[in-house]
């Protein structure tokens, strides 16, 4: 099978990363605003 | 639809073309990288998950046959009404959709594989992890969370294992469900074939790209509230513990921000499914596909601002109820779009019904129904009546079953013969259909009367006055399970090579690069990306 082309692979990765960090920051965030409106321990 | 053929498709001759041989026995799915194994896995998985929670549902079913308590004491029952929809949802409507992503979309737009074929592999294993968790959880000490799908605080924080086995689960499904998201996304934006713009996609893969980023926004938010429960339940803090300054509301605002988008994504890709399937039965281009893409597109961010219209008897201020009610309404013109569009496809089409469009049709005429009962309970002042009631049961289920499942099952219809190289027994098909639609309507819609006269959801009681709606529905859930051992046995009949041999186009109304490959797919496809006439 043809494999990717290294550009190919490296905007895939590029790309994916930057979806990633996104779903982690919304985790974090969500986190963080239930921990003011939620209270803290 | 604005479709684009093929000038020139690279020569496929069989299963091992290309020197690359396929792998065999329990490797080729364990370690599986391919796109349409990994695919076929996600439908298996689904299927059986399909059959667990219906199996739960016909429980809960057989007890609500006679008022009083026959075969389940209300604690169980509450376990079983929380995991059927909890094994319905996350184990067997979204597997079943990312399955036919992993299938369809690298064959609609040229692609080779999945952006991340080592990923796919994972993110699928990871379920049945989360599918045994929830399964397991019967057998802990105090059984299987009870707390409703939902999962409300303060019940949830006062449940036993159970419910952090329905919490570990859920973050499982929820990881493999983002990395799903996350190779969908980069598969369709980095990977279509030269020509294959955004604007002359099939509506199925711009479905799954707007799902996929729902998916992405709102499962870390699913993740963030049920870690909250964890930490509340085990690690002292009091996000949702009002005795700690926590609040319980807060917890149905995290996670109906999750939970309305998440409705979307059970629906969006059934949308996609029906307009492939709608013009290549009507043997039309596909009327308003522009719109049809707005439409996706408004109904998702839409679908951001409507959150606490599941909340309007928690004593929110009027305003907020009015923006809410709005909001909910407003959905309804994209949808109405969506509808037209179908229609107006069907107009003066040279149609013909075979089971896949009488399950598209099928789809729209019940969805309506859905969508119509849910303009009902949009309003608040009806809302607040009907909360809780078996009206919303009614309705959940027209938009669920008949949205999701219907499209689920005449896409597979349609698709069928491109996967094994089999057409299906027609006869039969439309045999499914027909007792699937049948059935379902005597399941589900006496539960709106139920629901309008009081009938609470969640019981596993009531009084004498309801006996007969009950008993109508309950024989109907029976009918509608039975009915889809025909829909296995017509798919495994297809399968076992018993029938017509289907030609690379198998439809002959039917569009796009996924017909133009031989029946069955060859194991590898699109290896050099087709050349398209850019014909829209």
């Amino acid at each position: 099978m043809q494999t990717m082309t290294p550009e190919q692979r490296r905007r895939n990765r590029r790309t994916g990363l930057i979806l990633g960090i996104c779903a982690v920051a919304i985790l974090v965030w969500t986190f963080v605003r239930g921990n003011v409106f939620g209270g803290a321990p | 639809m604005s479709s684009v053929t093929a000038d020139h498709i690279p020569p496929h001759t069989g299963h091992d073309d290309h020197g690359h041989a396929v792998p065999r026995g329990w490797r080729r799915w364990v370690f599986a990288t391919n796109h349409k194994d990994i695919g076929t896995m996600y439908l298996i998985f689904s299927f059986a998950m399909l059959l667990e929670g219906g199996t739960l549902a016909l429980l809960l079913r057989t007890e609500l046959f006679e008022p009083g308590i026959q075969f389940f004491q209300p604690e169980l029952f509450n376990q079983f009404t929380t995991m059927h929809g909890l094994i319905m949802i996350f184990g067997a409507i979204m597997p079943a959709f990312v399955g036919f992503a992993n299938w369809m979309i690298p064959l609609q737009i040229g692609a080779s594989d999945m952006a991340f074929a080592r990923m796919n592999n994972f993110s699928f294993w990871l379920l049945p992890v989360g599918g045994i968790l929830l399964t397991a959880s019967f057998f802990v000490p105090g059984g299987a969370n009870a707390s409703g799908w939902t999962m409300y605080a303060p019940l949830s924080l006062q449940m036993g294992p159970g419910m952090d086995f329905a919490i570990f689960a859920v973050h499982i499904l929820g990881a493999s469900s983002i990395m799903g998201a996350i190779n969908i996304i980069v598969t369709i934006l980095n990977m279509r074939a030269p020509g294959m713009t955004l604007m002359k996609m099939p509506l199925f893969c711009w479905s799954w790209l707007v799902t996929a980023y729902l998916l992405l926004a709102v499962m870390p938010v699913l993740a963030a509230a049920v870690t909250m429960l964890l930490t509340d339940r085990h690690f002292g803090t009091h996000f949702f513990n009002a005795a700690g300054g926590g609040d319980p509301v807060l917890y149905q605002h995290v996670f109906w921000f999750f939970g309305h988008p998440e409705v979307y994504i059970m629906i969006l890709p059934a949308f996609g499914m029906v307009s492939q399937i709608v013009p290549a039965f009507a043997r039309k281009r596909l009327f308003g596909y522009a719109s049809m893409v707005y439409a996706i597109c408004a109904i998702a961010i839409l679908s951001f601002l409507v959150w606490a219209h599941h909340m309007f008897t928690t004593g929110m201020p009027v305003t907020a109820q009015l923006f809410f009610m709005y909001g909910t309404m407003l959905i309804s013109i994209p949808t109405g779009v969506k509808v037209f569009n179908w229609t107006a496809t069907m107009w003066r089409g040279s149609l013909t019904f075979e089971t896949p469009m009488l399950f598209a049709i099928g789809f729209i005429f019940v969805f309506t129904i859905g969508g119509f009962t849910g303009l009902v309970v949009a309003i608040a002042p009806i809302d607040i009546q009907v909360q809780d009631t078996y009206y919303v049961v009614a309705h959940f289920h027209y938009v669920l079953v008949a949205g999701s499942l219907f499209a689920l099952f005449g896409a597979t219809y349609y698709w069928l013969p491109k996967w094994c190289g089999t057409m299906y027994d027609e006869r039969l098909g439309k045999w499914h259909f027909w007792m699937t639609m049948i059935s379902f309507n005597v399941t589900f819609f006496p539960m709106h009367f139920l629901g309008l006269a009081g009938m609470p959801r969640r019981y596993a009681d009531y009084a004498a006055q309801f006996t007969d709606f009950h008993q109508v529905a309950t024989i109907g859930a029976f009918w509608f399970g039975l009915s889809q051992l025909l829909f296995l046995y017509v798919i495994l009949k297809a399968y076992a090579g018993r029938g017509e041999r289907a030609a690379a186009n198998a439809w002959e109304g039917a569009e796009g690069l996924e017909w133009s490959v031989p029946s069955p797919a060859p194991y590898h496809t699109f290896e050099t990306p087709p050349v398209l006439d850019g014909k829209a």
